[in-house]
């Protein structure tokens, strides 16, 4: 009976990750499929340069599986202890939850044991890799599969002791969407300078072709020590090389038996709470203005405030948007000098247009959910002194307003660090300006025909990954294309002008306004009218 | 008595092939009048309800809002009326005073008359400190006030309401009752349908019956006292 109630419990919480996914689940996999294989790749040519670097080869393999292994558990820690306060805590079923007679026990295996099924996948997929290291020694398979095992168990054991902080934040964080919302783009902020960073040296990389001078005896010994201390990675890395298996297979046995019954133990606290529905916070006391303002200023604040006070969807849009003009910047400064040194091909303009096209499809992603986001609002609205246009132009105004300051910031970046002339930096601004028009008009109307509205009131709809992929797809050929053709122009016939690019970009993303602008505000009113709901 | 609502044979279907949801629905709704209607579940009145609101698109007949065609003239008709939803629906990002900012300005309410009708509604509706709260944050009870105030902000012709008692606690409910009738006295029109017989009795000046979404009768209840009551109930557990 309770393994019964654990299995249908456990079948609900991985049937509810894909929930309402179909063509979005295979695009993800496909994304995600694609980053990974990216970055095997990349590790693999590291882990080649690394390992050739000279001195003790199996000091440095060690050195590089201890390290390795050191991330790999930060980032599934991190994963365990935001899943765990998301699944255990903040949980909407737990209200249901609280009132039916499942055990809490039962309840709690069954989150948990979803949470492994994640872990173990993705620890299997990572230490996988290491196997096709080429170091030349080999390690055996039920050493691999021990560490495979231990990885989730390890993350579980710490993830659940850091959901205390987490949660903690996350109580703290309740309300404050000012300061969440300037902390989560500060964070974006720093990883994309880490992100460049790592860019910088992979340019190096190729334009040296050396890594040598880069680690040199100081740096090696740093990394050496690094690699040792890093427990319980340096561990599993010993595991794995076969040193002091006598030792550190029992160990890391103990390990995977014991850290699950930590986990369970720990983590019971935070169910009890959610079953007992002791608030996760209490709800802030905000100010609002009272001044009068017209209809379309009332449903412009409307939008800026069901954003801005959900943190998920005030990231994914203000915060990309306000880390995109750096984004392009960064790539900017690495890709330009790259294809000049490389190539011999000055190309900056066409850069330019091809990664402002590129992230400013990226940022208007969330335009995907202009009409979903709104949930069973969007039919109520419909009962308001409103006109289908004055809904629509007041979503639209803030999804440009948006990305135009992003895109402006961006152009003046980019003239201010001469990687553009001012006419070449006012044409890839009015570029990226249409083509973003093109594309929110474009995502709104195929969101209005096909919306995704959430079953909860305040629930949270995700991006449209169809309509994301099309215009990433269309950024990829267009910007990309350019830059190709310029490239490929350059060095057969020696110039490519760029009043092509501008004709070309300029009048691809105008035929693509023009389309979507008609498409969404031909016939709208009688379109909203005959609205009368959507899919759950 | 002049018709602030009036429908005339209103039919909705869901799908083309699917029988009526609701069908040949007519009544109307005078200046100071207060019309309940009234069904047992699925028989149309949140459907009827949400075709008047201009939520639902509706298949047949005719729907005028203090003169205005609902179809030919539908922001001056939904100008006219305010409304409450049965799960009131509000935006919960906002504050309950933001909410109630964001109906004004909707309605075009002169900023001057913003804080005399919130201290009104204040009065009766006790929101409290809450009002400055985020409305996700709100109980049930608590939501379904703060859409009454939103409706209110601009003193519509004609308010229109979806099972309004459900949620709300005794006094509360006592409250909104009186207020219900004062409002009608001052000239409004008022449309509510509820499953609660005793208060469509207590308040309505008619009430009518649905069933299947056909309309099986109108009852007149007013100045009838327990008669009313009785042949409202009785009539009610004849046709469900």
């Amino acid at each position: 009976m309770k393994l019964r109630l654990f299995l249908v419990l456990f079948r609900k919480e991985v049937v509810e990750r894909f929930r309402g996914m179909g063509v979005a689940l295979c695009v993800q996999f496909l994304l995600y499929g694609g980053l990974g294989v990216a970055f095997i790749w990349f590790y693999m040519k590291f882990s080649a340069v690394y390992l050739g670097i000279g001195g003790d080869a199996a000091a440095r393999f060690f050195e590089l599986l201890s390290l390795s292994l050191a991330v790999l558990l930060a980032l599934t820690t991190v994963g365990a202890a935001v899943s765990i306060v998301r699944s255990v805590r903040l949980a909407e079923d737990m209200r249901l939850f609280a009132a039916l007679p499942v055990s809490p026990r039962i309840l709690l295996a069954a989150k948990l044991a979803d949470i492994v099924l994640w872990q173990l996948l993705l620890a299997a997929a990572a230490v996988s890799v290491f196997a096709f290291v080429p170091n030349g020694a080999e390690i055996p398979w039920y050493f691999f599969v021990l560490v495979i095992l231990s990885l989730p168990a390890l993350s579980l054991a710490l993830g659940v002791i850091l959901a205390f902080p987490v949660h903690a934040l996350v109580r703290f964080l309740r309300g404050k969407f000012l300061f969440s919302f300037l902390m989560g783009t500060a964070l974006f902020g720093a990883l994309l300078y880490l992100y460049s960073f790592a860019l910088g040296g992979v340019k190096e990389l190729l334009l040296g072709g050396d890594l040598k001078y880069f680690f040199g005896e100081k740096v090696l010994r740093g990394i050496g020590l690094a690699a040792r201390y890093s427990y319980p990675s340096s561990m599993l890395a010993q595991l794995l090389i076969g040193g002091r298996a006598g030792l550190y297979a029992p160990l890391t046995a103990g390990i995977v038996l014991i850290a699950p019954f930590v986990c369970f133990f720990l983590s019971k606290n935070f169910l009890k709470d959610a079953l007992a529905q002791k608030p996760a916070g209490r709800s802030p006391r905000l100010t609002a203005r009272t001044t009068r303002k017209p209809k379309f200023f009332a449903l412009l604040t409307k939008e800026f405030v069901q954003i801005f006070r959900t943190p998920a969807y005030a990231f994914s849009y203000f915060s990309v948007a306000v880390v995109m003009p750096l984004m392009i910047y960064f790539c900017m400064s690495v890709g330009d000098s790259l294809l000049e040194q490389l190539l011999g091909v000055s190309c900056s303009f066409e850069l330019s247009v091809f990664l402002t096209l590129l992230y400013s499809a990226l940022t208007n992603v969330f335009c995907t959910t202009n009409v979903s986001r709104e949930g069973r609002m969007f039919s109520v609205l419909k009962a308001f002194p409103v006109s289908a246009g004055q809904v629509f132009s007041a979503k639209i105004f803030l999804s440009m307003l948006t990305v135009s300051l992003s895109l402006f910031a961006s152009s003046v970046a980019q003239w201010a660090a001469n990687f553009l002339t001012f006419p070449a930096a006012l044409a890839v601004f009015a570029i990226g300006l249409v083509f973003s028009f093109a594309q929110v008009c474009f995502a709104t109307r195929y969101d209005f025909t096909h919306p995704r509205f959430s079953a909860e009131t305040d629930g949270e709809v995700g991006e449209g990954d169809g309509v994301s992929l099309l215009w990433l797809a269309l950024s990829l050929l267009l910007g990309g294309g350019l830059l190709v053709g310029k490239l490929f122009a350059t060095l057969r016939f020696g110039s490519f002008p760029a009043l092509y690019t501008v004709l070309f970009a300029g009048g691809v993303s105008l035929l693509a306004a023009v389309f979507s602008v008609f498409r969404l505000f031909f016939g709208l009113q009688k379109r909203y009218e005959r609205f009368s709901g959507g899919t759950v | 008595m002049e018709a602030v609502l009036r429908v005339e044979n209103l039919c909705k279907r869901y799908r083309k092939r699917e029988k009526y949801a609701v069908e040949g629905v007519s009544f109307t709704c005078g200046a100071g009048e207060i019309v309940g209607l009234v069904g047992h579940n699925g028989a149309g009145k949140s459907t009827t309800i949400k075709c008047l609101e201009g939520m639902l698109p509706y298949d047949g007949g005719r729907v005028e809002i203090c003169g205005f065609d609902l179809k030919k003239k539908p922001l001056s008709a939904k100008a006219n009326f305010g409304f409450v939803t049965d799960d009131h629906a509000a935006f919960v990002r906002m504050t309950g005073r933001g909410y109630l900012a964001f109906m004004a300005d909707v309605y075009g309410v002169p900023t001057r008359e913003r804080k005399q009708r919130y201290e009104e509604l204040e009065t009766v509706l006790r929101l409290g400190d809450a009002v400055d709260r985020l409305i996700s944050s709100y109980s049930h009870g608590m939501r379904q006030k703060i859409c009454m105030m939103g409706s209110l902000m601009h003193r519509p012709g004609l308010w229109i309401l979806d099972e309004p008692m459900t949620g709300l606690d005794p006094l509360t409910m006592r409250s909104v009752k009186e207020f219900m009738r004062n409002y009608a006295a001052e000239g409004h029109a008022i449309l509510f349908s509820s499953h609660d017989l005793p208060a469509v009795a207590e308040l309505c000046d008619r009430a009518v019956l649905l069933k299947q979404g056909k309309q099986v009768d109108t009852l007149s209840l007013k100045s009838s006292g327990t008669e009313g009551k009785e042949a409202l109930e009785e009539r009610y557990f004849d046709e469900t």
